[in-house]
């Protein structure tokens, strides 16, 4: 079964989050907490992980830059609830305007749908053969 | 699915609300209070939520007005254990000020299963209007709902 890893320091966000993937069958491991997130992904081999970028006690932006150094090839999808605070547009996560491989975003709020179509199309066995940065097309990849 | 938010702090009353609504084929996700509720507001777009009025801390009203700042498309039902309109009392008139907020129903508790039925699809409704509204005003949803 496939691994995703969900990284919110909200718990009920994890828990719904992990609820819609469950749902749409895949495994998941949720985690509150940005440390213990780096160690998980260099210890555990995930398909894909769903990185929220304001962590309460640690910022995100550095446990995708661990996750990314410790699995290079791993997709990291970053949410981003700063459309939020900005109250305007979508967000430019932090100003991420050039394309990077293998890193996609999720605006807060997303819609349920959008979340489980995002993560089928970053694992759709088509994209196995595209290299890894060459987004699906309806995929939110920065 | 449709996905349904219930911020209820009375643990019954969610665990009832969940079991009914699955059973409709709902997406239920419970939140026990008001600041819950709204982080994960923040967080997910549900289709709709119902909202109890009467919670400590942030009360319903609180949250409803928190709510329509992060998202004025998600219809809401507001639910409450006391009587709305008790003025003789000195209540003040929650079922009015959660229809003024934009609530699309309000049902005092204990309430029929079937009227909280109808009004989750009523919501339902609503919320399928206001996104095919926004899609027509280029995403501008609170332009939307002042209109509807």
């Amino acid at each position: 079964m496939t691994k995703i890893l969900v990284v919110d320091d909200e718990v009920g966000v994890c828990c719904v989050i992990q609820h819609l993937l469950v749902k749409a069958g895949y495994a998941v491991t949720a985690m509150t907490d940005g440390r213990a997130a780096i160690e998980a992904v260099q210890h555990d081999d995930y398909a894909v992980a769903l990185i929220d970028l304001n962590l309460a006690e640690f910022d995100g932006n550095e446990v995708i830059r661990a996750a990314r150094l410790a699995r290079p090839d791993m997709p990291v999808v970053m949410m981003s609830g700063m459309v939020l605070e900005s109250g305007r547009g979508a967000p430019d996560f932090l100003g991420m305007s050039v394309k990077v491989r293998g890193l996609y975003r999720l605006a807060k709020p997303f819609k349920p749908k959008d979340l489980t179509q995002l993560i089928a199309e970053i694992l759709a066995p088509t994209g196995a053969s595209i290299p890894l940065g060459e987004a699906p097309a309806h995929a939110n990849r920065i | 699915m449709p996905t349904v938010l219930i911020i209820d702090d009375d643990h019954a009353t969610r665990t009832a609300l969940e079991m009914l609504l699955k059973k409709k084929k709902f997406g239920v996700f419970l939140a026990p209070d008001g600041p819950t509720g709204i982080r994960l507001i923040g967080s997910v777009a549900f289709d709709a939520v119902v909202i109890d009025m009467f919670m400590p801390g942030m009360d319903g009203i609180a949250t409803i007005r928190e709510l329509i700042k992060i998202d004025p498309t998600v219809p809401f039902v507001a639910i409450s254990g006391y009587a709305f309109t008790d003025r003789k009392q000195g209540a003040p008139d929650f079922l009015g000020m959660a229809i003024k907020l934009g609530a699309t129903a309000a049902l005092q508790k204990p309430f029929d299963i079937l009227d909280l039925l109808e009004a989750v699809d009523r919501a339902l409704t609503v919320r399928q209007r206001l996104l095919a509204g926004s899609q027509k005003t280029g995403g501008d949803s609170s332009v939307v709902r002042k209109a509807s």
